[in-house]
């Protein structure tokens, strides 16, 4: 095995990024900025979820049922008081997308204990 | 769900922004283009802009905190986002779920176990360049998910074909007969050649059946999955039963106009989608499929069609805005060039300007100069010719004074008097002139600056 091959960030497949997202509104309802920077900061910056994966993958939780959605507008100390300010998209997490959630993990960790079940006794690797 | 901020209802009511490149930030401007190429509804189209509009702001923001000048920042944040017609299209394939659950993989059936199978449907059909899966707008299943049917169809009639595939995916599978025999001219008897169909995908068995027995273009058996359930029949027997009519925005492309007024352009948009977009469908003598219309009337097209041209139509549409937009773009480099060499060729004038100004102030400092020495020396014969005329006078009454070598003198001195005096006037008829020129082009300048 190469150096190369020892130091292998892991990286999220689609599935995988959905389980983190859900996980992650599951704690608390958030927005997609701060779910793409508490993805980073959770995994000390091992995953990233780019703004091109995310959001299509929210849309299309909302589009699911799996997260509400609301939104809050965002003005600047300095703006006048009537001027409209930013739009920010917050989303929580649904009954549907608790159940949704609960599956993921469920999948995940029968796929997990499958896949220690090869691994566990690999000759001169510690577990 | 109420966010912990304030919130507002607010959203339906803003006004949809207006594309102005010229006046607005490099966010505003990239959301512009992006907004452009995304194929789906208004209202989806204003709630994406503002959601990555909120992404862009609070990263350029956090990315200038580290140290990134605005501009960085702000490029940054946008190249984060990524592709922008990827960009657009994972939006759309978010965005939209088909109203029927349609197979490009019937076999997919068995391997998902679930029947949720999900794909896009053309199985055959009149070339297009278009990416028709992107355009129907579905999830496609991961690659290593599309399994093949596992044995080879032996040649025999088409319904014991058809049966072979349910009998291999394990699906129940119900054919329009009915359909295929009166708008294909084929039965169940139809004899269909040996297919080598064990490593074969769905869609491409499919395709040698109906090479098998003649059929193309609109003309086509086809499959849909609902459920547990796949069913067959024609094309046309599938567009019927899908057939939505839907508005597609298309005030980007052509001019604005009355509600009910129709321009040259909108004709030509409509002309080239029957054109570009499943051209049977819209000519019936093409084929029997189902017959879809279209109308234009002022920014709004109306299309009436099975859902899967309905995306193709969307995406065509997209695609022209996208150029629309390109177009845009690099009319505004040229502007933007003629104006920086307009502009250049203004400063090389100014330039040009500038150093005769400053030949024409060298040379009326010089001729003044002149003046004021010649100036000088008037005065000075000037002064000596008076001394001279009052020797002349004392040497006239003066005895023994020689009076002819003052008077000789004094010629001499008045004679040198007129000569300085026609030189000092040319000299201040010259400065007149270059103090002109000089005012000329000091007014000029002015005009340039």
């Amino acid at each position: 095995m190469n150096s190369s091959e020892t130091t292998l960030t892991p990286s999220l497949g689609p599935e995988h990024t959905e389980l983190v997202v859900l996980s992650i509104l599951n704690d608390q309802p958030s927005y997609g900025y701060a779910i793409s920077k508490q993805v980073a900061a959770r995994s000390g910056e091992s995953f990233k979820i780019g703004p091109s994966q995310l959001y299509p993958l929210l849309t299309r939780l909302e589009k699911q049922g799996l997260v509400e959605t609301d939104w809050e507008e965002i003005k600047s100390a300095s703006s006048e008081p009537k001027a409209k300010g930013r739009q920010r998209k917050w989303y929580k997490l649904s009954a549907k997308g608790k159940k949704r959630l609960a599956s993921r993990i469920e999948a995940h960790r029968r796929f997990t204990t499958l896949i220690n079940s090869f691994i566990a006794s690999v000759p001169g690797v510690e577990a | 769900m109420s966010a912990p901020h304030q919130t507002t209802n607010s959203q339906d009511t803003r006004q949809k922004a207006t594309v102005q490149p010229s006046t607005r930030d490099p966010i505003e401007r990239w959301l512009d283009v992006f907004t452009g190429l995304l194929a789906v509804n208004a209202r989806q189209r204003e709630r994406i802009r503002d959601e990555l509009e909120d992404h862009l702001r609070m990263r350029a923001q956090d990315l200038m905190i580290l140290g990134e000048s605005e501009p960085e920042a702000v490029q940054r944040a946008v190249k984060e986002l990524g592709e922008t017609a990827e960009l657009a299209r994972r939006f759309k394939e978010a965005t939209h779920q088909p109203r029927r659950s349609t197979i490009m993989h019937s076999i997919l059936l068995a391997i998902a176990g679930t029947g949720l199978a999900v794909g896009a449907v053309t199985l055959t059909g009149t070339p297009t360049a278009m990416p028709l899966a992107a355009a129907v707008g579905v999830v496609q299943p991961a690659q290593d998910e599309i399994k093949t049917l596992g044995v080879d169809l032996p040649a025999g009639p088409l319904e014991q074909a058809l049966s072979t595939v349910a009998e291999m995916t394990g699906t129940p599978m119900f054919v329009h007969w009915a359909s295929i025999e009166n708008e294909l001219g084929v039965d169940r008897g139809s004899e269909v050649a040996f297919i080598p169909a064990k490593n074969l995908a769905g869609s491409k068995i499919l395709e040698l059946i109906n090479a098998s027995l003649g059929l193309e273009g609109a003309d086509v058996i086809d499959v849909r999955v609902e459920e547990n359930l796949v069913e067959v029949a024609t094309r046309g027997y599938f567009d019927r039963l899908e057939m939505v009519t839907m508005d597609h925005d298309v005030s980007a492309l052509v001019p604005a106009v009355g509600v009910l007024d129709t321009t040259d352009e909108a004709e030509t948009l409509r002309e080239n989608i029957m054109l570009m977009v499943e051209p049977e469908l819209w000519y019936p003598d093409r084929g029997t499929a189902a017959t879809a219309t279209i109308a234009i009337t002022g920014s709004r097209l109306s299309v009436r069609a099975p859902e899967r041209v309905q995306a193709q139509v969307d995406l065509y549409i997209a695609q022209l805005k996208h150029a629309a937009t390109d177009q845009l773009r690099k009319g505004e480099l040229a502007t933007k060039a003629a104006r920086e060499e307009h502009n250049a060729e203004r400063l090389r004038t100014a330039e040009r300007i500038r150093r005769n100004c400053g030949d024409l102030n060298t040379e009326v400092q010089s001729l003044s100069e002149k003046l004021e020495r010649i100036g000088t020396e008037y005065w000075g014969h000037f002064y000596r010719s008076d001394q001279l005329e009052r020797d002349y006078s004392f040497a006239l009454v003066e005895e023994g004074a020689d009076s002819d070598a003052v008077l000789a003198q004094l010629v001499q001195q008045k004679a040198r008097i007129e000569s300085i005096e026609i030189e000092r006037d040319l000299l201040k008829s010259r400065l007149h002139a270059v103090q002109d020129r000089l005012m000329q082009a000091e007014d000029m300048l002015a005009s340039y600056q």
